[in-house]
């Protein structure tokens, strides 16, 4: 069932909500010892579901009447600890506030699970030296689960909840949600205020949802961003243009081409065209991602990173230390180029309602913990759009030669959420399903 | 017979951190310096790219 279709099934009496949140607890309580999503549940579900009976009789609007959610461990949830899988924050006290995001999600009658692991602090990469151990992607056992919202995504993946809440700095919603055959989805930055979350560069940083399909996270996003979704759009007439020269300064595998080339053949048989999005400095976006995002989390965590360095794992430490190294006219021509990239990018939509690309170069590889400082670039496709600030989504597409899921990436104008979603839901509908993943982990 | 002056690699790392008064174990000093040539040819290519202010 889609999360409206449930929803709409508890605010009828047909399904009670503290029975659907206690089979998710059972899933959790199943899977968790060995995908190791969810690091903290919360105390409070039977309250939660008390006080969701007693707003349905009362006829409140509850479009998520009773779904279950985890929250990523890095956004605030009232009565939860927000630790961001890091020492720096192991002994936080519960939080007292939401972050807005899940304030609006437990209005509409949501019931917030507990807490998703993530990559410390956001950031780095997995590592089997932070407080909580490094999630499992359920597609295969030893598999990455992509980052850094993993938690969030393997929760979803697996059937621990029915959906989630991400945060994506250079992709660590749609990475997670490609690798884990998920839909993930970036909102345009600024249109979900970032209260209550725990920083990694704040021109960078925004909160999103990760579903089973887009048309699920076309709902959320609708509520967290407090606006009405669009109406549904038909792939006849519509304009998708791939950036080809992004793909060529960092190929894909074969398969995923392939699976591109599949993706866009079946959308032209249902009317769509598909060109070439004009992207001349392609080469220049994830050059200049690095430099702002090093810079900004190097300004937020430096004198955490003077006073407690040995509260970081190697990875995050030396990621946030890098910034120190960025000297400040550096980062004043990266944030002067990054406006002549985004009216570069604004113009690849000229012919264009959305871009088409695959989200990650390939299909997730094996955690290796050995290799922590030299693994492949997963995301080249993803940063570019975070650099711009505008809405992007993943979809599952097809799988990939080890049978793990291929995400396509589809990207709208600035501002231009609620249309991208719609687009992407019609897309979605298009393209063959993935399927689920075995459960091994039973 | 002068022995030719020797430059420590680790140096600019080790000051840049010590700017902001941080210290970091020997491995991460060894890692950031070997970053610093992808670093210098990231700054480059976005001076380059800049439009001037």
């Amino acid at each position: 069932m889609t999360l409206a279709e449930t929803a709409a099934a508890i605010a009828a009496g047909r399904l009670d909500p503290a029975a659907l949140a206690n089979t998710y607890l059972a899933r959790i309580a199943q899977a968790n010892l060995r995908l190791h999503a969810m690091a903290a549940l919360a105390p409070t579900l039977e309250a939660q579901a008390k006080t969701l009976r007693t707003r349905i009789a009362r006829g409140d609007h509850l479009p998520l009447a009773g779904i279950p959610i985890a929250v990523k461990d890095a956004f605030d949830a009232a009565g939860l600890p927000t630790t961001a899988n890091a020492s720096l924050y192991a002994h936080a006290a519960p939080a007292t506030h939401d972050t807005p995001a899940v304030a609006r999600l437990r209005q509409a009658g949501a019931i917030i699970l507990g807490k998703a692991t993530c990559w410390e602090m956001s950031v780095g990469g997995p590592s089997d030296a932070s407080p909580q151990p490094p999630a499992i992607n359920p597609w295969a056992p030893g598999a990455d689960p992509g980052g850094s919202s993993n938690g969030s995504a393997v929760a979803v993946a697996s059937g621990m909840a029915m959906a989630a809440l991400g945060g994506d700095t250079g992709g660590s919603i749609r990475l997670p949600a490609s690798f884990c055959g998920l839909a993930g989805f970036k909102p345009t930055h600024g249109k979900i205020p970032l209260q209550g979350a725990i920083p990694f560069a704040e021109s960078l940083d925004v909160i999103g949802p990760l579903a089973r399909t887009a048309d699920d996270c076309a709902l959320l996003h609708a509520i967290m961003a407090a606006e009405p979704p669009h109406p549904p759009i038909s792939l006849h007439g519509l304009r998708l243009a791939i950036p080809h020269a992004l793909l060529r300064h960092s190929p894909p595998t074969a398969a995923m081409a392939e699976a591109l080339a599949e993706a866009c053949a079946t959308l032209e048989r249902h009317g769509a065209t598909i060109a070439e999005a004009p992207l001349p400095s392609a080469a220049l976006f994830n050059a200049c991602y690095f430099l702002i995002a090093r810079s900004e989390a190097f300004a937020l965590w430096r004198h955490a990173l003077a006073a407690t360095p040995d509260k970081f794992n190697p990875l995050t430490r030396r990621s946030f230390a890098i910034g120190a190294m960025i000297p400040p006219e550096a980062l004043a021509n990266a944030t002067r180029l990054r406006i002549t990239l985004q009216t570069e990018l604004d113009a690849a939509f000229a012919h264009a309602d959305a871009l088409i690309l695959p989200t990650t170069p390939d299909e997730a590889a094996d955690l290796d913990f050995t290799t922590a400082f030299s693994r492949p670039d997963t995301a080249p496709y993803t940063r570019p759009f975070s650099l711009a600030g505008v809405p992007a989504i993943s979809i599952p597409c097809a799988l990939g030669p080890r049978g793990r899921p291929l995400g396509l990436q589809l990207v709208g104008r600035h501002g231009d959420d609620a249309r991208l979603l719609a687009l992407a839901t019609a897309i979605e509908q298009a393209l063959p399903q993935i399927g689920s993943p075995k459960e091994w982990w039973t | 017979m002068e022995s030719p002056p020797t430059t420590d690699p680790t140096e600019p790392v080790r000051a840049a951190l010590a700017r902001a008064g941080i210290t970091l174990p020997p491995e991460d000093i060894a890692f950031l310096t070997a970053q610093q040539e992808m670093l210098a040819r990231t700054i480059e290519a976005v001076s380059k790219a800049a439009p001037r202010p």
